[in-house]
């Protein structure tokens, strides 16, 4: 009985510091290059768009560029950037379910006034000819300088500052895109006073 | 001498694919281009080649009990790092592979081999028989690729070489036409293995 429990804490024991030892391998290479694979050139070039900053195309030359402008506050599925220059906007990159596959959507926050500076669709893989038409520019115009105060709203036809127009055939997709960000506000409202916070606590 | 025949068997006689019949649904879903079925080898192979030498070189204490939990552990650490890699160095291919990267965790090519192989010999020998399957894997998966991509697309690794009058034959780009060009493989290697008189 003795000589079974020895060998079975033995083993416990064994898969307890492989599990300790694969960890620490993961989460040294997570920090060694994590980084960089959470941001993809086309997020970078993205980000280049709605804020009209000037990115390089070379993609370490991007990367550098990107990490000149911005700092890195949160990471998981919504990732969140502040602006070096100006601690009131907000870079976000959120994923979500969409109708068939992840939607990968960018967009910059301005803090202060409560509005959506701009969004882009970075990766979707939608009903081709209807939800894909989140991809073009004239769903994206819709979100240039929308007021975002208490979240956004899909409506069939646009009323009030914070509503956008679903497209015609894609309700889904669309109510997928306003679940994304209205989620990422709501993360980025707890970040960004997290971090209000802490600064007015530290002398 | 030793090794170079562990590297042949890895290769031909227990080819991962053709003659285990291992891994045939990643096989069959990354061969639609080139380039991607030479990344996904490539991955696979890095996976097999560091879990078996991990594993040969912890046999005498992984517990016999646990030991699919232990291979696992492996594998997955492996896999992980090598997608992060993947993904911070060729965003574009890491999207094209999609979900198959994660899933070969569960790829029988590198469970089989840690089981088969790697558990019971030294990680010199582990390390050339998962290089030799790894091969063996590489080399269907590109064969498969290769055939697949010139016959639905007239290209091979993006560039076009089919002359201007070939029309592209569009099933090859689909499912089924992954399942005609392995079945024709497949009847081809045991039709040449019959013939150099080796039993199946």
């Amino acid at each position: 009985m003795n000589a079974k429990l020895t060998g079975f804490v033995s083993e416990v024991k064994f898969m307890l510091v492989l599990a300790t030892l694969c960890a620490l391998l993961l989460l040294i290479t997570r920090a060694g290059i994590g980084a960089r694979a959470d941001l993809s050139v086309a997020a970078i070039a993205a980000a280049g768009q709605i804020c009209s900053l000037e990115m390089p195309e070379e993609p370490t030359a991007a990367a550098a560029a990107f990490n000149q402008y911005f700092t890195l506050r949160s990471r998981g599925r919504i990732q969140l950037w502040q602006r070096n220059a100006n601690a009131g906007l907000w870079l976000c990159q959120a994923r979500g379910a969409g109708m068939w596959a992840e939607i990968a959507l960018m967009f910059a926050y301005d803090c202060t006034h409560r509005r959506i500076i701009g969004m882009r669709v970075l990766e979707q893989n939608e009903t081709a000819g209807l939800g894909d038409r989140i991809g073009e520019d004239a769903f994206f115009e819709q979100f240039d300088d929308m007021e975002a105060a208490s979240g956004i709203e899909m409506k069939a036809i646009r009323i009030r500052a914070n509503q956008f127009d679903a497209v015609s055939g894609a309700t889904i997709t669309s109510r997928a895109v306003e679940t994304i960000i209205n989620r990422a506000l709501r993360h980025l409202d707890q970040v960004a006073s997290a971090l209000r916070v802490r600064v007015e606590v530290r002398p | 001498m030793r090794y170079l025949r562990i590297l042949w068997e890895g290769l031909i006689p227990n080819n991962p694919v053709f003659i285990l019949a291992l891994g045939l649904c990643s096989t069959l879903a990354v061969t639609l281009k080139v380039e991607n079925a030479f990344f996904m080898a490539v991955m696979v192979g890095i996976t097999t080649i560091f879990s078996s030498v991990i594993v040969a070189a912890l046999r005498y204490y992984i517990p016999f009990r646990y030991r699919l939990l232990s291979y696992m552990l492996i594998i997955v650490t492996v896999v992980i790092a090598v997608e992060q890699i993947l993904r911070a160095l060729f965003p574009d291919v890491a999207r094209a592979l999609g979900p198959y990267v994660g899933l070969i965790v569960t790829n029988c090519v590198v469970m089989g081999r840690l089981e088969a192989y790697a558990a019971s010999h030294r990680p010199g020998e582990a390390f050339v028989d998962a290089l030799g399957v790894a091969m063996g894997y590489a080399t269907v998966l590109l064969t498969i690729a290769s055939i697949r991509e010139f016959l639905g697309n007239g290209t091979l690794w993006g560039l076009q070489v089919a002359p201007d009058f070939y029309i592209p034959c569009r099933v090859f780009n689909s499912p089924p036409g992954a399942f005609i060009v392995f079945a024709a493989l497949l009847f081809a290697v045991n039709w040449l293995r019959a013939f150099a008189g080796r039993d199946s």
